[in-house]
Parts: structure tokens; sequence; C-alpha cells
């Protein structure tokens, strides 16, 4: 079973399966209304978009479960063939650079996936929530949010455009970067912990949450010229380690096409 | 400058479209001189579209088509000039490079207007990184074509087919070094490194399809053909899914 489970063949029927799936994404997400439901899930932990929303969008619910099956096939590859064919392989070379580098390499991807795994169950998220000035937050029991003042210094007239790039099409025109901004203060058990400016593309980081403005709105229910943001709340304690074995993995790639950039 | 971006870009074009030409013609003197002439143009092209822009060629058909063949021939310049001559000349990577450089007459011959994003170095080495790993994926694909029409029966198709994998695998780090990029522009942007969306969806299934060439069972390997053509499917599907 091990020998099977650690072999070639079953490593690339694993990724083909997976390729499948994610080419099934994309076809899912291509329709409006499952596209709706796969934005939910980037609103929300996974696992609790999971527990709450799994009867929203069924076919969105499958595909995801089918992804994590398809996930889970690919890492137990991974990590069979990592322990037992590359791992033989390197003491039995001698830990020669380049299997070294391959035992290596398959260990970091094997991180990656735990630390995607582990984002999606630990921490907190919470997004596209509109807020406006003076507004307050409740992120859990201890701590919550308010909105202490919000500068908007542009024509709010490009936050009405109903453009679906409308994120990404901003120019210095109509749009200033330094001097739009939401002033937030963070609260713990009703004590003030942190407090500081959030810009647009400048996230800002107390007591290990993220605070992201999404995007600038305006008040869809009121006529006036209140401008407010939106916002995603995220506390991610695995971002770090998985931004770190990226680096590694991008890193040992480029070693093993080096060192075995002549035939071996 | 502005108007010098479209006959430049039917320059190289045309330089491209002549080199296909000897290298299927067979014409050995000279198609080195082409490539260097068809890679200064494309320089220009660069050099022009920035200026006008106001930014690295990041979306937008015209200028990201043109961008991706200035890279593939600075690869195929670098790999003519350090690479052993004994092992013959590189000269397939000019059909790839004609069928990109090709596209964006059937689009709008436009630049991308200068966004706020542009500013952002992630943004940039996002959009670069990409291209340059589509590249190397392309000159990839070229070494096969290489053994499958020159030394198909000949024992230095075995040569090709391992420099191919040697820049399926830089492009597969360069295509990671953009995902990493792309992540810490969606922390900026969304709060979260990855996103479940249909462009995420697509960039994963194109990294493990640049992970797919090393992973094929050696016996579905049987004969050279095989060898040659397995590693580059994964590769060519990569460069469509990029292009659609």
């Amino acid at each position: 079973m091990i020998r099977f489970l650690s072999s070639m063949k079953f490593a690339f029927w694993s990724i083909v399966a997976l390729i499948i799936w994610f080419f099934a994404g994309v076809a899912l997400a291509a329709f409006d209304l499952h596209s709706k439901a796969f934005s939910m899930m980037n609103d929300d932990l996974i696992l609790n978009w999971f527990l709450n929303n799994m009867f929203h969008d069924p076919l969105v619910t499958l595909w995801f479960i089918g992804f994590c099956l398809c996930g889970f096939v690919v890492g137990v590859s991974f990590f069979f063939c990592t322990i037992t064919t590359l791992f033989k392989l390197m003491i039995r070379q001698s830990f020669r650079l380049k299997h070294t580098l391959l035992f290596l390499m398959h260990v970091v991807f094997i991180g990656i996936i735990g630390f995607h795994l582990l984002s999606m169950i630990l921490g907190y998220k919470k997004g596209h929530i509109p807020a406006f000035e003076g507004q307050k937050i409740t992120i859990n029991s201890d701590y919550s949010l308010v909105i202490r003042k919000i500068n908007f210094v542009n024509d709010i007239s490009v936050l009405r455009k109903k453009d679906k790039h409308s994120k990404i099409r901003l120019s210095h025109e109509n749009f200033s970067i330094k001097e739009n901004y939401a002033e937030i203060a963070l609260y713990k058990s009703n004590h003030l912990t942190g407090l500081g400016k959030v810009y647009f593309l400048k996230p800002l980081l107390i007591k290990g949450f993220c605070f992201t403005i999404e995007s600038f709105i305006t008040n869809k229910n009121s006529t006036s010229s209140e401008v407010g943001v939106k916002m995603v709340i995220a506390k991610n304690p695995v971002l770090i380690p998985f931004f770190i074995t990226y680096a590694l993995a991008i890193l040992l790639i480029l070693l093993l096409a080096i060192v075995t950039w002549k035939k071996p | 400058m502005e108007q010098l971006i479209i006959p430049q870009y039917y320059v190289t074009l045309s330089l491209v479209a002549l080199h296909v030409a000897a290298t299927i013609l067979k014409v050995k003197r000279g198609t080195f001189i082409l490539l260097l002439f068809a890679f200064i143009s494309s320089l220009l092209s660069m050099v022009f579209i920035i200026h006008t822009s106001g930014h690295p060629p990041v979306s937008g058909n015209f200028e990201k088509l043109q961008c991706f063949v200035f890279y593939l021939l600075l690869i195929a310049l670098l790999a003519q000039i350090f690479m052993s001559k004994e092992k013959g000349q590189l000269r397939f990577f000019s059909i790839p490079a004609l069928i990109i450089i090709i596209l964006p007459l059937f689009s709008e011959m436009k630049l991308s207007e200068h966004y706020i994003i542009y500013e952002k170095a992630e943004v940039v080495l996002f959009f670069q990184m990409r291209l340059i790993s589509m590249a190397l994926f392309a000159f990839s694909i070229s070494c096969s074509l290489e053994a499958l029409f020159l030394r198909l029966k000949d024992s230095e198709s075995g040569y090709f087919i391992h420099l191919g994998r040697n820049f399926c695998l830089l492009g597969a780090a360069a295509f990671l070094s953009g995902e990493f990029f792309g992540s810490l522009w969606a922390l900026d942007g969304w709060g979260d490194p990855w996103r479940w969306s249909n462009s995420f969806f697509t960039a994963g299934a194109m990294f493990l399809l640049s992970m797919l060439a090393g992973h094929i069972p050696a016996h579905y390997l049987k004969n050279n053909l095989m060898r040659i053509i397995f590693p580059a499917i994964p590769l060519v599907i990569i460069i469509v899914s990029y292009l659609t």
C-alpha cells in the first residue's frame, strides 16, 4: 500500500486530479450565481463558512469538498513519496546535493499545503464589513473596533461607478492614496489597546489583527454624501511561516535547476 | 514616442517572422543577427511602452504580449551566447514567439492606463514574473520542438529534452515568485494571501501543471517521441490558460 502511495504514478494522477478540480472551479466561478457563493468564502474563516453556509450553494460546497479531497490525496502522495523514496534516496546517496534538495523541496511543499490547511481553520476573518464614521464593530467577546474618522478628499462619484474593476482602476486624478484613510481604534474589554490609520493598499496591524480597507463606499440607504469603508479584519497565525515556506520553495527549485543543469 | 509604438511593433513582428522563415528553410547563416535585431527592436518597443504608459507592461494584450516576446527573445539571446555551440543552435523559439506576437493584431492596439496599483512594487513584480515564467515555459517548449523536428533519431535529442526540463524548472521558480508577490498584493488589497476566485484557481492549476512535467511516470515515456512531447503538453496548457 505504502509502495503505491509513494509511487510516481499515484503522484502524477493525484496532481492531474487537482488540476482538473481547479479548472472545474474556474468553470463554476464563471457563472454569476456561483461566483457570489465563492465570494462568500472570502468573507469568513473557511471552517466557519463551511459550517454555516454549506447548503447555500450545494454545487460550490460539493466543489469545495472535492477540492479538499484532491488536496488531501496530493498531500498523502507527497508525504509518502518524501518519507520513503526521497528520504531513502538521500541517505543512500550520502546526502548528495541533488537528492537533498529534492527531499527538502518536497518537505517545503508539504509545509505549504499544511499552512494553507491551517489558515482555513485557525485565526479570525471577517470580510466585506461596511463601516462608517462612529460605528462600533464587535470582533469577538474580547475585542471591538471603533471607526473614529473617515477621511475622503476626492469626488465621491468615483465610488458610485458600477465597474467590476473599479477598485483596480483608481488613478491619481480621482483618488488620493495618501489622504484617503480610516482612523480606527481597537478596544479590549472596553480598554483602548491600539489605534492608527488604515489606507487603501496599506493595512494596519494591531495586536495580531490585520485591518484592511477593501474599498471606500457611499451609504446606499442615504442621499447624503457620507463615505464609509468596506473592511476586512483578519488574524492569520500562520501567515509568516506560510510566506517563509513559499520563499524557500522558490529558492529550492532554483537551486535544483542550477545543481542539475548539466545532466546528472 | 507614442506614435512610434505601433510601427516598432510591426518591425519586431517582421523580424520574428523572418527568423521563423529562416528556421523552416534551414538557413543557418545570419539567424543570430536576425535574433539580435529582433531583440533590439523588442527592447525599443519596451522603452516606448514604459515611457508612454508610465509603468512596465502589466495587463492589456498589446503591451503584455510584446513583453512576453521581449523576454523570450532575451532568453534565446542569452542561450545562444552562453550555451554549448557543439550541440547546435537553438532556433525554434521563434515559432512560439511569432504565435504570441501575432495575437495583438486580433485585439485593440492600445496601452493600459496608469492606475495607482501599478506603483506598488509587488503588483508590477507579480505581472512581470508571470511574463518571465511564460517566456521560460515557451523556451522550454521550443527545446522540445528542436528535439522533435531536428534530432528525434539523434542521440543528442536527450540534450534538448534535459535543456527543456531545466527551463521548465526555472519557469516554475519564476511563476512561484510571481505568485509570492501576488499573494503580498492580495494581502494588502483584500486582507488575505489567498482568494477563492477564478484567477487564483487558474494560478493554482498553472503551477501544478508546471510541476506535472517532472512527475511523469517513467513507463509513460517509452520512446523518444513520448519523452519529447509529454513534458511539453502541460506547458502548452499553461500558456494557453495565461493567454485566455
